[in-house]
């Protein structure tokens, strides 16, 4: 009966997208992943532009956003999606390599919803990764969005 | 004195020598006489006059000799003998008038009198130079002399001004001094009499001459002088404090610029002292004007030095930050990586795998690992130099009671005995003196673990101008010969096998009791335990 959305990972680095992949499927969180490579693609999906003209409509219950990317990097994207009406609800986890503080303060600023540095120790990451489920399993608890 | 004509006597002297110069005279006087008297007296009344002039050159007050071509004086009077020492005898045609020149004058004079008998109108007839008496003293003589009509000869007076030369040196420097002691004075007095709130009378000491540029006189004759040399911005204020000691009021010494009479701005400072009758009520006040522009010169270069280096401070703040953003991140992405595809491996394939394989991939794993605490724990560290103190009163019980908290959450089932001391309040930061207890705690329950009865003590007490802490185990201490490798960053007394950590705690203890101005210690032996020592200075901010 429940219709389970997919997760957008915002990831430039295909080894941190194979491994973020890898623990979203310890966590049986796998299907329905989408992945794109940086800030342009993943405002693309979200308008349903560019390449992503066709895809069926819909937000992601949550997104998975790295912030150091090329071109528009994770803290634009935070930006852009909460200051648009339409894609301001979207849970937005920030996931990084970086605990410095002033990416930390500048995302929770921008409205981000979490903020999950990756741990070096892998295990500790499937861990982490298991939280972002959280957000994943709460959408079905929120109203319905203006699709 | 009524010796004259003693010597050369009276009479004709035609040709003779030494009287060359009053045979000169006899016959300018002789033209005289013949024109007064032109019959047969005309001898005897040259003869009156001779001694008439002989009188006179004789009793002059002013030394007086003639010269003749070659420089030899031919006549002198008494006061020459009196300036030069010397008597008539010893000088008529014999001395040369160049014997009672001093070197440095000898060759202009020679000079002058050469010039004075080839083009008499180019000689000087007055200058001044040094005459050397008979016993080597050299005295200042103004020489007025001039040659006698139609001859080679010349009569010259000479007048000692030594004495007067010398009154005049005094006088010039007794003004030298006095302007250097007028030109040192940058403090005055000046004092106010007040009648019904108004100011009715300013006297300003001589001293506002040298800091204003006007004398007492000005200030007196043109009201309100004063006010007026205020610079602008500040006129307000200067006037505000004026009302206000009109009307009694004591006010604080105020620090503003005058612009001085010659149009440079100076910095006073004016401190103010009120003065009340028997009955109390004001009748003035005495102020002290300094000059403190020098001073004032140098705080604003201190001022301008400081913001430059805090412009610095915060360009090298923000390119440490970016350093550590990248050290964070772009260190940090590999290692991850490495544990992750590792982890895969052992778990994806665990039958593929020989044990020396698992064992090689383990310590791969091992190493990753420390790797990432190293690198968060050099973050952290720079961090913890970077932060902001943000300084309160603060219970340090409170403060201890939130690090053992976490202590002992990390070391259930461990059997720690704690002696814990009342703890004096600080003035802190408290999450950095927060993490100063837990990495001391920290510490101490990692050094005490192979004790089967580990005891810590924890204390703080005042002495003198600060509150020293201590954290006392039993545990496995250290040799002291190596003590000051403790607060180092990444210096370990022990190896990781024994003692897992990276060395940075006790770095960021030192670094954060510094930051508070405290000092940190410590004292040990070999198995018989350790005390770690932080100190934090007692603020004025804090209730006694």
């Amino acid at each position: 009966m429940i219709d389970l959305k997919s997760i957008l990972l915002v990831e430039d680095n295909p080894k941190d997208v194979e491994l973020t992949l890898e623990a979203l499927a310890e966590n049986n969180l796998a299907n329905r992943v989408t992945v794109v490579k940086d800030g342009v693609e993943a405002m693309e999906y979200l308008r349903c532009e560019g390449k992503y003209k066709l895809r069926s409509q819909g937000n992601p219950a949550v997104i998975l956003l790295d912030i150091k990317m090329p071109r528009v990097d994770g803290i634009e994207v935070v930006r852009t999606i909460k200051s648009d009406p339409a894609l301001k609800t979207i849970p937005v986890v920030v996931l990084t390599s970086s605990r410095e503080e002033p990416d930390l303060k500048k995302s929770y600023e921008l409205g981000a919803n979490a903020y999950v540095v990756k741990p070096v120790d892998f295990q500790d990451f499937i861990e982490a990764v298991k939280h972002v489920g959280v957000f994943w399993a709460l959408i079905n608890e929120l109203p319905p969005e203006r699709v | 004195m009524g010796q004259e004509g003693n010597s050369s006597g009276k009479g004709k002297r035609k040709k003779s020598k030494p009287a060359n110069g009053l045979n000169v005279l006899r016959g300018r006087i002789k033209d005289l006489g013949s024109a007064e008297n032109s019959g047969k007296h005309a001898e005897e009344a040259l003869q009156e006059s001779e001694d008439l002039y002989r009188a006179i050159f004789n009793n002059t007050g002013t030394a007086t000799v003639l010269i003749d071509e070659n420089t030899v004086i031919s006549l002198a009077n008494t006061e020459f003998e009196k300036l030069s020492k010397y008597s008539k005898q010893e000088i008529e045609g014999k001395k040369s008038w160049t014997e009672f020149v001093v070197k440095e004058d000898l060759e202009r004079m020679k000079a002058q009198h050469l010039l004075r008998r080839e083009n008499q109108e180019a000689a000087l007839n007055q200058y001044e130079f040094g005459f050397i008496t008979r016993d080597g003293n050299v005295r200042n003589v103004l020489l007025t002399i001039d040659l006698i009509p139609s001859t080679k000869e010349s009569v010259a007076s000479l007048l000692d001004i030594t004495n007067r030369r010398q009154a005049e040196e005094a006088l010039r420097r007794s003004e030298q001094r006095n302007r250097q002691l007028l030109e040192s004075i940058t403090d005055y007095i000046y004092s106010v009499e007040i009648q019904n709130g108004c100011p009715v009378k300013t006297v300003h000491g001589p001293g506002c001459e040298k800091v204003s540029g006007y004398t007492p006189a000005d200030y007196s004759s043109v009201p309100k002088l004063w006010l007026q040399m205020v610079y602008p911005d500040e006129q307000k204020i200067v006037e505000q404090y004026g009302n206000a000691l009109y009307n009694g009021k004591g006010v604080p010494a105020l620090e503003h610029r005058i612009i001085h009479k010659n149009g440079s701005i100076r910095w006073v400072r004016n401190t103010y002292v009120l003065k009340y009758d028997a009955d109390g009520k004001v009748i003035g006040y005495d102020g002290l004007i300094s000059d403190i522009t020098e001073r004032k010169r140098a705080e604003i270069e201190i001022q301008t030095l400081n913001a430059e280096l805090e412009q610095r401070v915060i360009e090298r703040t923000a390119q440490l930050e970016a350093f550590s953003s990248s050290v964070s991140h772009d260190l940090r992405a590999p290692l991850r990586h490495m544990s992750g595809y590792v982890d895969l491996l052992v778990k994806r394939f665990p039958d593929s795998l020989p044990e020396k394989g698992k064992h090689y991939l383990s310590a791969i794993a091992d190493s990753v690992r420390q790797m990432g605490v190293l690198i968060d724990d050099l973050l952290e560290f720079s961090r913890t130099g970077r932060q902001e103190m943000r300084q309160t009163d603060l219970d340090m019980n409170n403060v201890f009671q939130e690090a053992l908290d976490l202590i002992q959450r990390d070391n259930t089932g461990r059997n720690i005995e704690w002696v814990i001391a009342a703890l004096p309040r600080v003035f802190g930061d408290h999450a950095l003196l927060r993490l100063v207890w837990f990495n001391l705690l920290s510490n101490a329950a990692k050094f005490t673990r192979t004790n089967e009865k580990a005891k810590i003590e924890i204390g703080g007490y005042k002495e003198k101008k600060e509150y020293i802490f201590f954290v006392r185990d039993n545990g496995v201490g250290f040799d002291m010969q190596y003590s000051q490798k403790l607060f180092g960053v990444f210096q370990r007394l022990h190896s990781t096998e024994e003692f897992e950590g990276t060395g940075i705690g006790l770095a960021n203890v030192r670094r954060i009791v510094l930051k508070h101005g405290g000092r940190t210690w410590a004292e040990a032996k070999p198995d018989k335990g350790a005390t770690f020592y932080f100190t934090l200075p007692i603020h004025q901010e804090e209730k006694p």
